[in-house]
């Protein structure tokens, strides 16, 4: 994806100062080193529904196992050596005294998972997913406290981008409860083009 | 057929395209497209916050005479581009189809437009509704009143006094038997005043009583079978429904329906049929209209005539009016309305107004034949099951698949 600083044709078709395009990667290197044109790299949604997925408590010892309420499959390939993943659940629970907990799974890595019991009923996530520098290495800010810091270590994975992977979003409780429902009511996931992408 | 068992925490497809799922015991239900072309089962209806209700599991196949529209100016009496096999006589041009302008005073009659709609569209094959509306100043019970076509220009004041009952019900009775009797044969089907429970102020259009209506409507019905006996008589529509149980809609419809009518009985004996305006909740939430219309039959049955037919004899896209609406938005209302109350039972429906100014697609091409193709799909009969979605969209199915608009 390049943006054009001046106006340009580009095999017969007139792109003017400003407009956005997609082409293939050897023109847009070209029109690059001409200096009419710079990368511009837009976010791409992969996945996104709104549908709504709810886990129902059956008051039984597996109320404690996570279940996969969705799972999405990143195709290989999406990603590139520094681009990043922003993964966005929306969950919605009751305030209760149980213990529930939601998780994100990356390639079968948990990436994000907060066990909620009393004082909140909703809960927006925002999962960054970054290559570093590789296509099969990422570093995941292992916080919720973007912007603010956290002592946390660096949460990091080893999975292959260049082949499919699942994205799953699992729900449990942390004993057998009767009568609770945890519910997914929706989720984005979108790719951020890095350089070298 | 839509569960999957659930095995080391998971399932074993997730479906691309769903519309919600639980998750229970070893259990996983979803909701997928099949689902709305079979049906949902029962599973699948327990859904926690399903965004899906049901409008029918039966075929849909609407007469011909479901498709109707109202029109005001005579030039444009042939309809071009739109299926209407019954019209409505409210508001025509210049409020000619008004008791005020047909019998301007106790002697004098003017028929001349009311003749040119009425024999236009019956000679096109069409049903007509006569709405007996907007008694003459010389007979109205409150002369200078205000109402929702009153006003001044000039000093001039003009249209007062319309929206009150006759002073003395006997020219009432001879106004109903004039019109019976010159449109015997053509006219089957006269509807007892206009948005009734519009009753104060600029928007008035009855300030009489329950009772004063009732009695009118029993007058209407006995003077009118008088003449031709096959005749029909819809009830004074009622406006402003909400799929919110016990609105001031619902309580002036049974009570209207219960008033006496003058003699021994009550309004509810002498209708038979019930007209509605399903004009939808703002802003055109037509995901309501699901809801208002179970609304209206659960009135119907708080006043004893459930097994009465319900037309919707007038409604439209409102506030906002279809003229600040695209193509897209216009179209999406109007189809998913058509099929709802297709599916819902109503057995007419009239467009509310095929040449208004703001609220008439006279001028909008693509809006007619959608609707035109929305008339197709509905009187073929291969609709086999429709759904709602809470966002507004409905889905039917087909014997070539699920559509969703």
């Amino acid at each position: 994806m390049i943006k054009f600083l001046a106006d340009t044709t580009v095999t017969g078709d007139r792109f003017p100062a400003g407009s956005i395009s997609n082409f293939p990667a050897v023109i847009e290197l070209q029109l690059i080193a001409q200096g009419v044109a710079i990368l511009c790299p837009l976010a791409v949604l992969i996945a996104q529904s709104y549908a709504g997925w709810t886990r129902s408590s059956v008051n039984a010892a597996g109320d404690a196992n996570f279940v996969t309420l969705v799972s999405v499959v990143l195709p290989g390939g999406t990603m590139g050596p520094n681009s990043r993943l922003e993964i966005c659940p929306d969950w919605d629970y009751p305030n209760s005294a149980s213990t529930k907990t939601f998780n994100v799974n990356f390639g079968g890595n948990s990436v994000g998972q907060i066990p909620q019991t009393t004082g909140n009923v909703t809960a927006d996530w925002i999962l960054q997913v970054k290559n570093a520098n590789s296509l099969s290495a990422q570093k995941i800010f292992n916080s919720i406290n973007y912007g603010l810091g956290a002592t946390n270590t660096r949460l990091v994975t080893a999975v292959d981008t260049t082949i499919d992977q699942n994205i799953d979003f699992a729900v449990k409780w942390g004993a057998a409860i009767a009568s609770e429902a945890i519910t997914l009511s929706g989720y984005s996931i979108w790719h951020y083009p890095g350089s070298g992408s | 057929m839509t569960d999957y068992v659930i095995s080391a925490g998971r399932v074993p497809v997730y479906p691309a395209i769903n519309f919600g799922a639980e998750f229970t015991g070893s259990r996983a239900t979803f909701c997928l497209p099949a689902d709305l072309i079979a049906g949902m089962d029962a599973n699948t209806l327990a859904i926690p916050g399903l965004p899906i209700t049901v409008l029918t599991t039966s075929q849909i196949k609407m007469p011909e005479t479901f498709f109707g529209m109202s029109v005001s100016q005579r030039v444009n009496d042939n309809l071009a581009g739109v299926t209407a096999k019954i019209v409505r006589s409210h508001d025509l041009a210049n409020g000619k189809g008004r008791w005020q302008f047909i019998q301007p005073t106790a002697s004098t009659w003017d028929f001349v437009n009311l003749d040119a709609w009425v024999n236009t569209h019956y000679a096109a094959g069409r049903e007509l509704i006569f709405v007996l509306f907007g008694t003459p100043p010389w007979a109205s019970a409150r002369p200078t009143e205000a109402n929702a076509y009153s006003g001044v220009v000039g000093g001039v004041h003009y249209n007062e006094g319309i929206a009150a009952e006759p002073s003395d019900l006997t020219v009432w009775d001879t106004y109903c038997s004039t019109i019976a009797t010159r449109y015997k044969n053509k006219i089957r089907y006269y509807e007892v005043w206009n948005e009734v429970n519009l009753s104060s102020g600029a928007t008035a259009m009855f300030t009489g009583t329950n009772a004063m209506l009732s009695q009118m409507v029993r007058r209407a019905n006995q003077a009118i079978k008088a003449v031709d006996p096959t005749t029909k008589i819809i009830s004074p529509s009622i406006q402003g429904w909400s799929a919110t149980a016990n609105q001031a809609s619902e309580t002036f419809f049974t009570g209207m329906m219960s008033a006496s009518d003058g003699a021994s009985g009550t309004m509810a004996q002498w209708v038979d049929i019930i007209g509605v305006h399903l004009y939808l909740p703002s802003p055109n939430k037509v995901q309501d209209l699901a809801g208002v219309i179970d609304r209206v039959n659960a009135c119907k049955t708080t006043s004893g005539v459930s097994a009465l037919e319900t037309w919707d004899t007038e409604s439209a896209p409102i506030s906002p009016d279809i003229s600040t609406l695209n193509d897209d938005q216009a179209k999406a209302i109007i189809g998913r309305s058509m099929i709802t109350m297709a599916a819902k039972g109503i057995k007419r429906h009239i467009y509310y107004q095929y040449d208004h100014g703001t609220m008439g697609f006279i001028n909008r091409p693509q809006i007619q034949e959608y609707r035109e193709q929305i008339a197709t799909v509905l009187r073929s009969g291969r609709i086999l099951n429709a759904h709602r979605f809470t966002d507004g969209r409905v889905a039917y199915a087909t014997e070539s698949g699920l559509t969703i608009i």
